[in-house]
């Protein structure tokens, strides 16, 4: 099924191919939602709300740009939103904890960023998931989340130190590759 | 490590979030999409109630304009027989209004008639005429007779003499004209004095010529009537003379009817034969 039968099947509300939609795109759904929300329960929450909203609004959808960057960026948005409303981007960074190194815990994080990920405050994890990951500017992020530029950076300049140091410390590199 | 290395490492590495999500999880999005509550299905429930509700409000508009269609119907009808017989009402309202100007005409014409100082050509001012028209008559409490008419004079008539006092500004021509009027009205006082006052205007006396009729004789008596006697008001009995024409002439300017006392308080009237030699 081609790009544009899959879009005029979910404008005719057909039921098989808005299930076709949600196995095609569903697993990058889901991985943005794990990235940005902590746990699991609220990461498959955000990806059902994802693809409710774009069977609703598939109205809206203009043929500008792909369909799938068109869901991926519903899915940013609905994960934003809800976070957004619970987190406290100004007080979360602590000083204190970039410069005193973490101590990894016993299991080996290779390449395993969604644990290295987790490791950060839900503030800086999410701009950092902005930045780095998705490719927005910070005027971007301090506009979808209601923050400053100053706080975005800041943000940001904590999640890449805090990283640096807990898993990219070279002596602690070597140590982790085992 | 740069910060565009952490980076790179951290975009080579985004697959690894990506996990298929479950059947548990499309049903739960099918529910959600199947209930009402669904913005889809709320908007297309909007739509279609909507609909129902303007379809509702359309029958209800015809019905009322029906009704009110039916209602106006007998009075269409009345409009249409007035309307079909207007020229009678107009006929009737013609010949009414005609008639009144007849009226006025006549009235006019009279007037010109009499008064040849206003036929038409003349620029002079309209009618006093109108105005000399007694209204109602009534008797004061002192025996006098008033006869009032329109506010413009008023009468008095006195036992010899009748009294005409103008109200308001007579111009003139008004003020002659009154005088004849009132001289012609009162053309049978015999032996009355006729005075006619207005304000601004020289004050008119004449006295109407007694009766003469070449012998004639003249007998008076009187009589005592006893009329409505009141013992309680013990009023004096009114005599009342009488003039007996006979077959012989008399000057009747010789005769003089003279009160005995002023004849406003007298109750007694008599009259006296005087000789003149």
């Amino acid at each position: 099924m081609t790009e544009q039968e899959i879009i005029a099947g979910c404008r005719d509300r057909d039921r098989r191919t808005q299930h076709l939609t949600y196995k095609k795109y569903g697993a990058k759904v889901l991985g943005i939602c794990k990235r940005y929300m902590k746990d699991r329960e609220r990461a498959e929450e955000m990806t059902m709300n994802t693809f409710l909203l774009v069977f609703q609004k598939i109205d809206l959808y203009k043929d500008e740009g792909s369909f799938e960057g068109w869901i991926l960026r519903i899915a940013v948005n609905c994960c934003l939103m809800e976070l957004r409303k619970k987190t406290n981007f100004i007080n979360e960074i602590d000083p204190d904890e970039i410069q005193l190194p973490t101590a990894p815990p016993d299991y080996l994080f290779k390449d395993d960023i969604e644990k290295m990920l987790n490791t950060l405050p839900e503030g800086a994890r999410i701009v950092f998931n902005l930045y780095a990951i998705e490719g927005y500017r910070h005027a971007e992020i301090a506009e979808r989340l209601g923050i400053s530029e100053g706080t975005s950076k800041s943000q940001l300049n904590y999640a890449k130190e805090k990283l640096k140091k807990t898993f990219f410390n070279t002596s602690d590199l070597k140590n982790r590759k085992l | 490590m740069s910060d565009k290395e952490l980076y790179t490492y951290f975009k080579d590495r985004r697959a690894s979030f990506e996990e298929t999500p479950g059947d548990f999880l499309w049903e739960k999005i099918e529910q959600r999409l199947n209930s009402p509550d669904t913005p889809s299905n709320k908007s297309s429930n909007v739509f279609f109630s909507g609909l129902v509700l303007l379809a509702i409000l359309a029958i209800g508009f015809v019905l009322l304009s029906q009704v009110r269609n039916d209602d106006d119907a007998p009075v269409s009808k009345e409009k249409k027989s007035h309307e079909t017989i207007p020229y009678k009402e107009i006929k009737t309202n013609n010949t009414i209004i005609i008639s009144k100007d007849t009226l006025q005409k006549t009235r006019k014409e009279k007037f010109q008639s009499k008064n040849p100082a206003s036929k038409a050509g003349t620029d002079k001012p309209e009618t006093p005429y109108l105005k000399f028209q007694p209204i109602a008559n009534n008797t004061d409490s002192l025996n006098t007779t008033v006869v009032k008419s329109k506010p413009d004079y008023k009468t008095q008539i006195m036992p010899g003499r009748i009294i005409v006092t103008g109200k308001g500004k007579f111009t003139k021509e008004e003020f002659e004209y009154l005088i004849k009027e009132i001289t012609e009205f009162h053309k049978e006082a015999y032996g009355s004095l006729i005075i006619v006052k207005a304000p601004g205007q020289k004050t008119f006396r004449q006295k109407i010529p007694e009766l003469s009729q070449p012998n004639s004789g003249i007998k008076t008596s009187t009589k005592k009537i006893v009329g409505n006697e009141n013992k309680k008001t013990n009023s004096e009995p009114v005599y009342i003379s009488f003039l007996q024409v006979k077959d012989t002439a008399t000057d009747y300017n010789q005769l003089k009817l003279t009160p005995l006392k002023d004849s406003i308080h007298s109750d007694t009237l008599q009259i006296q034969n005087r000789v003149i030699p």
